[in-house]
């Protein structure tokens, strides 16, 4: 790869031509070297070149979700961050936000805290949006103030520069403060269902519903579509919290906001390749929770008797995300397990079985979520190829026969963990730990055991 | 979940800390706060908390764990070893879990953890056994220091004189008393012998609770969170009551050492009598080291009311024989049912993802090496 063209001097277009190389060289650039990328955009903190850069990479960016500096206007719109769109996909009246428009409702509301947003600025230097802890609490202190500036304010100055008519600002302003206004119980929905370890709390659905009636619809459009994408398994409490409610026309107005929302939400799955972008481009790691949340979305959607018109979309979608699932297993398993064990020719360290562990485990995640669609036999298939390939490993003395133990456990069960334990000890008196300090020990060393050798199955 | 083959649910409130039986730190999730104690038979049974989340415990033995749940290979080899012990206490329990940590079977961290705590252990009780010694010296000040003409000794001499002198004192040979205060360096190695130096392992867990315990009222009465404060609460009134009273048995067993020449008369003449009294803070405390750890892992607030349930399911039941102990009859029982949801491939407890919480585990077993 040829060298990258230098960024020019800040707030200064990108040239044409460099532009659409660099745009052309980033498509193709693996995760790493976006995340590179990523990080010299950020240190120039011109919005300019982000835009110009950053703005073809979005999808990918969202699915990568890497952790980037908190900065004032990102923390105002993270419970808006799934409604934003590149400004030329907007339109009028859709539950999104663009782009473009984003440094101009921060600045008006910089203008109107004062002082305030300063100290929010010293309070978030040098952290990171993946900070949930911080993110919640400044977010707390930000939000609602926010949103009863947004709720009266003009359009600002900075405006100008978004590129967007005047009459988009009162458009949006509202329906930005209404989802601001209960960011703080949206964020704590969203947390519970990330974590899952509690049901549903109707108190919060309740607080997140009061009010909605006297809000415009967009805004209404926009906290629907948020909870259902973000928190799939507060949907059907959210519809028979929508269908409790006392006021008939707040009732409509959300019943028309769910629905729409919902047509919006399946239509987006069934018609771009979505599905297979969100899960083939998301992290290993959070490859697994990305299934889990469509899965659970698509689940309560099918159980639920007030969608029972959307069940046969559904099960096309299942297969979709049944497809992407397993594709991107195979090439996790192909490109964090098997390659790796392959190409070493030393011993694996501490720090290289850590990595190849969380690759393992993050695999096995994803075939628990994946399974529930189908393919168990496929998933069965692989893992037990891959037990293999940490045999041959162990043999040719990459892996000790400890950490060779502890990746079959992950892969292929504690019970092919157990087996092997087992005849080891019977063989040489040890457990794994006499065999473990051979850490150190030169490539090729390990003996074959002799007796048959245990049957893996995941 | 094959419920065909699981015992009856029962109430449950031992008698005795022996029978409360020792924490054993165990990585599958579903095995969270599982307690070993010797059976009525030959052998170990294992006390597990309700998986539901609801009250009472499944009494098994290890075989009847496989109808509940897959183990991890960790925890099969530990129930092996346990099986073999002749005695459960939560010293044999924490060796175990060490020469497994040490196999590597908990994982890369936890390996290295177990490795160093074997050495550190032999500094500490090194430290103990001087420290003992140096307090002998000091109370029955054989040698004053600074005494007009006395030619001064160094601390070997001294400690010579000290032993020789006491020796007969006791009614033992000096190297029966040297013994002594080594043995006597093992059972309160866990408990310390000065203020002065770093605190031993259970006064170190005594602190972490308490702090533990004021973070967990603070966020509970937090204004966002006021909706979890009762559980909040009543997870405060049980370390509460535990905490009081450990801070009495610490005492109890540090003001032993006030008397050296009493500690080693009794040591002679009942020397499980001492190591009882001694080892009592730790039996009190077993199990919360767990409960501190998941707090303390679970960093926003969303993590930490899936924390406050999964600890509401591990707090441990006082045994009535506490009140034996410390002069008192504390009533404090753990919370009621907690309403969770239960969905596919996640842990009953958590949400999480059963592998997220087995590295979370391994991680603790590093931790608490």
């Amino acid at each position: 790869m040829t060298a990258m063209p230098p960024l020019p001097a800040h707030g200064a277009p990108l040239p044409r031509a460099d532009a659409a190389m660099l745009r052309a060289r980033l498509a193709a650039a693996d995760d790493a070297k976006i995340a590179k990328i990523l990080a010299v955009v950020e240190a120039a903190a011109d919005p300019a070149i982000n835009r110009a850069l950053l703005d073809p990479l979005r999808a990918r960016l969202a699915a990568m979700k890497p952790g980037r500096p908190l900065r004032f206007t990102r923390l105002l719109f993270v419970p808006l961050d799934p409604l934003i769109v590149p400004a030329p996909a907007w339109r009028p009246g859709e539950p999104t936000v663009p782009r473009t428009a984003l440094d101009a409702f921060a600045a008006c509301v910089r203008r109107a805290l004062g002082h305030r947003a300063q100290e929010i600025d010293q309070s978030i230097k040098g952290l990171k949006t993946d900070d949930a802890r911080v993110v919640t609490a400044m977010g707390e202190t930000l939000w609602p103030c926010a949103a009863e500036i947004l709720e009266t304010a003009q359009a600002p100055p900075e405006w100008e520069e978004t590129g967007l008519r005047l009459t988009a600002w009162a458009t949006l302003a509202r329906p930005i403060a209404t989802v601001l206004r209960r960011a703080p119980r949206l964020r704590a929905l969203i947390r519970d269902s990330e974590i899952g370890a509690i049901e549903t709390d109707d108190q919060i659905l309740h607080d997140i519903l009061r009010g909605t009636a006297d809000e415009p619809p967009e805004g209404r459009a926009m906290l629907t579509r948020l909870i259902l994408e973000q928190s799939p398994q507060a949907t059907s409490l959210l519809r028979r919290l929508v269908s409790l409610s006392a006021d008939p026309a707040g009732k409509a107005a959300l019943r028309e906001a769910i629905d729409v929302g919902m047509e919006r939400m399946l239509t987006g799955m069934e018609q771009s390749d979505e599905i297979s972008v969100e899960v083939a481009r998301a992290p290993l790691a959070d490859a697994a929770s990305e299934v889990r949340r469509i899965a659970a979305l698509l689940g309560d959607i099918e159980t639920d008797p007030g969608f029972a018109r959307h069940r046969r979309r559904v099960h096309g979608i299942r297969g979709q995300l049944d497809n992407a699932c397993r594709a991107r297993f195979a090439e996790g398993l192909a490109e964090g397990l098997l390659t790796p064990l392959s190409a070493i020719s030393g011993c694996v360290d501490g720090g290289g079985q850590i990595l190849l562990e969380h690759r393992a485990r993050d695999l096995r995640a994803l075939e628990k979520a994946g399974r529930t669609m189908g393919g168990g036999a496929v998933y069965d298939r692989q893992l037990a190829e891959a037990a293999e390939v940490v045999l041959k490993a162990s043999e040719t003395g990459v892996l000790t026969p400890a950490r060779r133990l502890r990746l079959i456990e992950i892969l292929a069960g504690a019970e092919a963990a157990e087996s092997i334990y087992d005849l080891e000890r019977a063989t040489s008196g040890t457990g794994a730990a006499g065999i473990s300090a051979a850490g150190a020990r030169a490539p090729g060393l390990p003996e074959r055991r002799a007796g048959p050798r245990p049957e893996l199955s995941a | 979940m094959t419920a065909l083959y699981l015992p009856p649910l029962q109430a449950y409130h031992p008698s005795t800390f022996l029978e409360r039986g020792v924490a054993v730190p165990l990585t599958t999730p579903l095995l969270g706060g599982t307690r070993a104690r010797p059976a009525t038979k030959p052998g170990v049974e294992l006390i597990i908390p309700n998986p539901s989340g609801g009250r009472g415990v499944y009494i098994l033995s290890w075989s009847g764990i496989s109808a509940m749940c897959q183990p991890t290979l960790h925890d099969k080899i530990f129930s092996k070893r346990i099986g073999e012990l002749p005695s459960v206490t939560p010293g044999t329990i924490r060796r175990i879990a060490r020469e497994i940590a040490a196999e590597g079977l908990a994982g890369e961290e936890a390996m290295e953890a177990a490795r160093q705590a074997g050495h550190r252990d032999k500094d500490d009780r090194l430290v103990t056994n001087y420290l003992l010694l140096m307090n002998l010296i000091e109370q029955v000040n054989v040698v004053p220091a600074g005494s007009a003409g006395a030619v001064p000794l160094d601390q070997e001499a001294k400690a010579r004189l000290t032993v020789a002198w006491v020796a007969p004192r006791i009614g033992r040979t000096p190297a029966w008393t040297a013994s002594a205060l080594e043995d006597l360096a093992d059972v309160f190695g866990n408990i310390g012998v000065s203020s002065s130096a770093p605190p031993a392992r259970t006064p170190r867990l005594h602190a972490l609770l308490r702090a533990t315990r004021a973070e967990i009222e603070t966020w509970g009465k937090s204004l966002s969170q006021q909706v979890h404060d009762p559980l909040a609460r009543t997870i405060c009134d049980v370390a509460d009551v535990t905490l009081s009273l450990s801070a009495n048995l610490l005492k109890r067993a540090a003001d032993m050492t006030a008397s050296m020449m009493e500690l080693l008369r009794a040591w002679s003449a009942d020397p499980a009598a001492v190591a009882h009294i001694a080892a009592r803070p730790e039996w009190l405390l077993d199990g919360w080291e767990q409960i501190c750890l998941i707090w303390n892992f679970a960093l926003d607030d969303a993590a930490r009311r899936a924390a406050l349930v999964e600890i509401a399911g591990l707090l441990p039941l006082l045994p009535r024989e506490v009140s034996d102990w410390c002069d008192t009859a504390p009533d404090a029982t753990g919370p009621g049912h907690v309403r969770r949801m239960v969905r596919l491939n996640e842990d009953w407890r958590t949400g999480a993802t059963v592998m997220d919480l087995i590295a979370r585990n391994e991680h603790f077993r590093a931790i608490t090496a």
